[in-house]
């Protein structure tokens, strides 16, 4: 039996799938990880490189404990592994993800890493209007509206918006979409001349 | 040629501030398209699973969370033998820390 530690961490992990993988004797589906916990990150990563796994209750192996009671990790990983190669048949297997499962939890993750990205340029763009167009973020709720970049393309300079005529301001907000663009323009129209 | 006959900038020319926002607000265009094609293709895998149901009815979730909570949870039943796992896998199962030393 090969004795093997690995952090766990998401490098240590992905070590420990890798190998299970290449040791494989038959194809994956077979290969069966005994891990104590039934979730996890462990579990997880056990999962999806398309491993079975069996969770086993650590209290189902205590009568195979030494009678000294002694106990550690190392102690714990063997009796584990002597439940799973001696028992392995009747033991409660979870099955890997199926692909569509395995595709959408990579979009999911992918889409979570891209959601971080917007504050990357939402904040710049607050601190530069708020430096040289302070009217806009005065009036967007919100920037990443399509009201803000509307208004930003249609009148970049400050100097064109107070030029502009309130049906002209109301025009810009309707194409943004902007529900109410009429009582919206009405309401830019004071701070846009109001002194800056 | 004089300084007085150099012709007068445009009043409609984007500052430099407002160029520089412009090219963010492209940026950040850009992102929300991505993010756009993201939720469609998730709502798309999502809408197709027979489980999809369950989680469109949990309260709170939405469309935008309900696919999200399926990818954690799993579609393997066996995965979780009861509330507990799922609180754990959840995170909001108590955990006792010790105060003391």
């Amino acid at each position: 039996m090969l004795s093997r530690r690995v952090a766990h961490r998401a490098a240590g992990r992905a070590s420990l799938t890798a190998e299970r993988r290449a040791r494989a004797p038959a194809p994956a589906e077979v290969v069966v990880g005994v891990v104590e916990r039934a979730h996890g990150l462990l579990m997880a990563a056990l999962l999806e490189a398309g491993l079975w796994v069996a969770p086993v209750n650590p209290q189902t192996v205590d009568r195979t404990r030494p009678a000294s009671g002694a106990k550690s990790a190392q102690l714990e990983a063997l009796l584990l592994a002597r439940a799973g190669r001696s028992a392995g048949p009747d033991l409660r297997r979870v099955r890997p993800d199926t692909p569509v499962l395995a595709e959408l939890k990579t979009l999911t993750r992918d889409a979570a890493r891209l959601i971080r990205q917007p504050t990357r340029v939402v904040n710049p763009l607050s601190a530069c209007l708020k430096a040289s167009y302070p009217v806009v973020t005065e009036l967007c709720d919100k920037l990443t509206r399509p009201v803000a970049p509307a208004f930003l393309r249609a009148f970049p300079p400050l100097a064109q918006a107070r030029a502009a005529r309130e049906a002209e301001l109301r025009t810009v907000l309707h194409a943004a979409p902007c529900p109410s663009s009429a009582q919206k323009a009405a309401r830019f129209w004071a701070p846009l001349h109001a002194p800056q | 040629m004089r300084h007085s006959e150099q012709p007068a900038l445009p009043s409609s020319r984007p500052t430099r501030a407002s160029r520089f926002a412009l090219a963010l607000v492209a940026q950040w265009e850009v992102l929300h398209q991505h993010l756009a094609e993201y939720d469609r293709a998730i709502g798309r895998l999502f809408r197709h699973h027979a489980d999809s149901s369950i989680f469109a009815r949990v309260p709170g979730a939405g469309c935008r969370w309900a696919p999200r909570l399926w990818a954690a949870w799993g579609d393997e039943r066996a995965r979780s033998t009861g509330a507990a796992g799922v609180q754990a896998l959840a995170g909001t199962a108590p955990v006792g820390v010790p105060s003391g030393p």
